[in-house]
């Protein structure tokens, strides 16, 4: 299969982009911006797309990069650490909650990257955690391990049945992988 | 599998694991209310992330934002490729003309002073000596001929075979005006000069010099006026 042409990728790809751009940065306004640079340098390196079927791993990993790029320089940024958050939750909640969108964003927004690439990935569409491993260029394992971490802090902060993970609140983005 | 193992990889929620391991998690959830249970609320949990996860608002504008910052770009790519090829197809213009111009404005001028100069100073008349010389030493004969006197080869018009006594042999011409001398160089081996003199004629005169160095090389001049006419002389002394 040949290289799709740009409206092609457009079309395709946009809203998930967005997506992920909004849940990486957490604006919406940083979200449209770093879509709109993905298909810059989309456009400019689309002799480089071989297949494709590979178009949106591509697209997202660009998206990354550049969403990583802007972040690197802003030591200012307010994360979560994790170094206490347990590998596994001892006690899901006892129901079911129905997760608010912003919720869910300022919980992110408060993690690490490192935590906050992963679960997005997962939640979204196809991306198994061997294709979240090749897009993270990270082991398996870290993968799983970092996924697991970020999902039980997830919990604590949506799930109000978990004071205790809530009260203690991560230190440090770092799994130790 | 025990519940503890069960409970992990409740979990960790869908994984890339293996088909021997995800059934023996099913036979153990299927068998164990506690498990089950935690199954549904992860899973549940887990579906409430994923549907939460993916529930932002795709501004309405944004696709067709994309489409014209795309077009544009790509028609300013497209435009960053037409100058530059222009650009080079100029400069390559510009140099080949201003090459062509330095040739054309520097090329020299016709300079009749510096040809009277030069003429007059014998650099003519040096190559010509030049290649007068080389072609006796070709030969195996002397460079230089054995008079006493220094040849101004602005007179001199030819060389090459001249028949002497029924011999082609090699002979250098000069002339000046009406004057001519023909020097004639001959090889013992070729005629016989043992007994060769000069003869004066009305007009035309011979003598004969043998090489004060090279054994068997005979010199036969044959002239009109003697050498005189031939010899060279300090630059503006015409002769």
């Amino acid at each position: 299969m040949g290289s799709p042409g740009v409206r092609e990728l457009i079309d395709s790809h946009y809203e998930s982009l967005y997506r992920y751009a909004y849940r990486l940065s957490g604006a919406a306004a940083d979200a449209e911006d770093l879509v709109q640079e993905t298909f810059g340098k989309a456009l400019t390196r689309l002799h480089q797309l071989r297949q494709a079927d590979h178009a949106r791993q591509w697209l997202f990993r660009i998206l990354r990069n550049a969403y990583l790029h802007r972040v690197r320089d802003d030591r200012k940024r307010r994360t979560v650490p994790l170094d206490s958050v347990a590998d596994v939750a001892a006690a899901p909640p006892d129901e079911v909650p129905a997760v608010d969108s912003n919720d869910l964003q300022a919980a992110l927004n408060d993690l690490d990257e490192t935590f906050r690439t992963p679960l997005i990935l997962f939640y979204f569409e196809d991306f198994s955690y061997r294709a979240i491993a090749e897009q993270l260029d990270l082991p398996i394992g870290t993968v799983m391990s970092r996924l697991a971490r970020g999902k039980a802090y997830l919990r604590s902060r949506l799930a109000p049945h978990e004071p205790d993970l809530e009260a203690d609140a991560p230190r440090r983005a770092s799994d130790g992988l | 599998m025990d519940c503890n193992l069960s409970q992990l990889l409740l979990t960790l929620g869908r994984a890339d694991r293996g088909a021997d391991d995800q059934a023996a998690l099913d036979r153990h959830v299927a068998g164990c209310a506690a498990c089950a249970a935690l199954a549904n609320q992860l899973s549940g949990f887990d579906a409430a992330l994923a549907s939460a996860m993916v529930a932002v608002p795709v501004p309405a504008t944004l696709h067709d934002n994309l489409l014209m910052t795309a077009y544009a770009r790509r028609g300013a790519l497209w435009r960053r490729s037409v100058y530059r090829s222009a650009a080079l197809a100029a400069g390559v213009l510009l140099a080949v003309g201003l090459v062509s111009g330095g040739i054309w404005r520097y090329r020299p001028a016709v300079d009749t002073a510096e040809l009277v100069l030069a003429t007059e100073q014998g650099w003519e008349s040096r190559e010509r000596e030049t290649a007068v010389r080389d072609w006796l030493t070709k030969q195996d004969l002397p460079a230089e001929f054995p008079f006493a006197v220094d040849l101004d080869f602005r007179h001199y018009v030819f060389h090459g075979k001249g028949e002497l006594s029924g011999r082609d042999v090699p002979v250098v011409v000069f002339q000046n005006g009406p004057e001519q001398a023909r020097l004639f160089v001959v090889r013992e081996g070729q005629l016989n000069t043992t007994d060769a003199r000069g003869f004066e004629g009305s007009v035309w005169k011979s003598y004969v010099v043998r090489h004060p160095t090279v054994k068997g090389i005979t010199y036969v001049v044959l002239y009109t006026n003697g050498l005189e006419p031939f010899l060279r002389r300090p630059p503006g002394i015409s002769t």
